[in-house]
């Protein structure tokens, strides 16, 4: 925060912006920051896979243990956490799609609420037959 | 009885007697068609005629009225005032710009940038001017329209955080432009563009944010266009990788 004046030059004011607190100062930045966020959730979630799995194979009383820490409330409010944090990744991660492949049909670019919309529609249409499979 | 007035907080700066930015307030009519550009007319015109500003066509196309209005880049000469009512509304200048007096920011860095990613016609073959044009048919045009439409405006610039915290950042208006010609069908310059363009402080500099593409007035989509440039990158790092004796 200084008043530059180097010698010929225009004096003039350079704003600094704080490298640590910088994406408070607009809510678009604070939802991007959100969004970045939402990876290590993601990863917590494969990680809390990953821990499933190793306590699948060192055998029944591991795996009884993992599924009673399971049913913990502190368990149950992580996951919550990590559905909330999963679905905004996934449904911000659907609506940049267009951004990043324009599509054509029939030599004309579909708009791009066409390819956001197409990509959630499908994101649905599988998440419901994965739950279906799962539960069903 | 229906709102009069309305308060606009100005910044004011100059460089003789202020150490930093301040503020200062005007009222000004809230009339239903009034931009903030008008305001800041009415105000040079009958309150304070040291207010320095830029503007000129008034009509969204010459690019250089653009103020941060609470807090977000817009175009002021479209910006109306009832947006805000009952106010009040801040003008700032450009963030992300050096202030040299007010509202009036140094663009150099963005005149600097503009021509590094050669946003011209690259030929490899130049056709003398006899050989008449270069013929394009309207889906070839279509492909990059869209990224011709910059009118170098700057707002892009002010609402990406990457640019504020690292200012060697290209930025999306050139990098945009840089993507206008790479689709050219008339261009041959994509080679020549890659040393800017795919470096640290071009393409991979971007966070995808995407605040330049909400607040752009043309819907150029700078956000895209970086975007679809890292695909194109890639894409030529893949090909380099599995045929390293091809033709790039
Ligand atoms: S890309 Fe849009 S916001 Fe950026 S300079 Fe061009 S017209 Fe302005
Ligand atoms: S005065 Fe020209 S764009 Fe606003």
């Amino acid at each position: 925060m200084t008043v530059n004046s180097p010698p010929n030059a225009t004096r003039t004011y350079r704003p600094v912006m704080s490298p640590t607190w910088w994406w408070l100062r607009h809510p678009a930045w604070v939802q991007f920051m959100l969004r970045e966020l939402s990876s290590v959730f993601i990863a917590a979630f494969l990680a809390l896979y990953l821990a499933r799995l190793g306590a699948f194979a060192s055998g029944p009383a591991a795996y009884a243990a993992f599924q009673a820490w399971h049913r913990t409330p502190l368990s149950i409010a992580l996951h919550v956490l990590i559905l909330a944090f999963a679905l905004l990744h996934s449904t911000t991660w659907f609506l940049l799609t267009p951004k990043i492949a324009r599509v054509h049909v029939a030599g004309r670019s579909m708009s791009e609420k066409a390819v956001a919309g197409g990509a959630l529609t499908a994101w649905a249409i599988v998440s419901a037959l994965v739950a279906w499979w799962l539960l069903g | 009885m229906p709102q009069e007035t309305i308060q606009l907080v100005v910044t004011r700066f100059h460089p003789d007697h202020d150490p930093v930015p301040r503020f200062q307030t005007y009222t000004v009519p809230l009339h239903e068609d009034w931009v903030v550009l008008d305001a800041l007319n009415y105000i040079k015109d009958t309150q304070d005629g040291t207010l320095s500003y830029r503007w000129s066509c008034r009509m969204g196309i010459c690019g250089s009225c653009g103020m941060n209005v609470n807090g977000t880049p817009r175009l002021t000469c479209a910006t109306f005032l009832r947006e805000y009512a009952p106010g009040p509304i801040r003008v700032e200048p450009l963030a992300n710009f050096p202030i040299i007096r007010d509202l009036v920011v140094d663009i150099t860095d963005f005149m600097e940038k503009l021509p590094r990613v050669q946003p011209w016609l690259v030929r490899q073959d130049e056709t003398p001017l006899t050989g008449g044009e270069y013929r394009q048919t309207p889906g070839e045009m279509e492909r990059y329209h869209q990224f011709s439409l910059c009118i170098n405006c700057m707002l892009c610039y002010a609402a990406c955080p990457v640019y504020g915290l690292h200012p060697e950042f290209i930025g999306p208006a050139a990098l945009a432009l840089a993507h206008r010609y790479n689709l050219d069908s008339r261009d041959q310059g994509r080679a020549a563009r890659q040393a800017e363009v795919y470096s640290e402080e071009g393409i991979w500099e971007c966070t995808f944010v995407g605040q330049c593409s909400v607040v752009c007035p043309k819907k150029v989509d700078p956000a895209g266009a970086i975007q679809q440039e890292k695909v194109s990158a890639a894409l030529d790092w893949l090909k380099s990788v599995v045929w390293p004796w091809g033709n790039r």
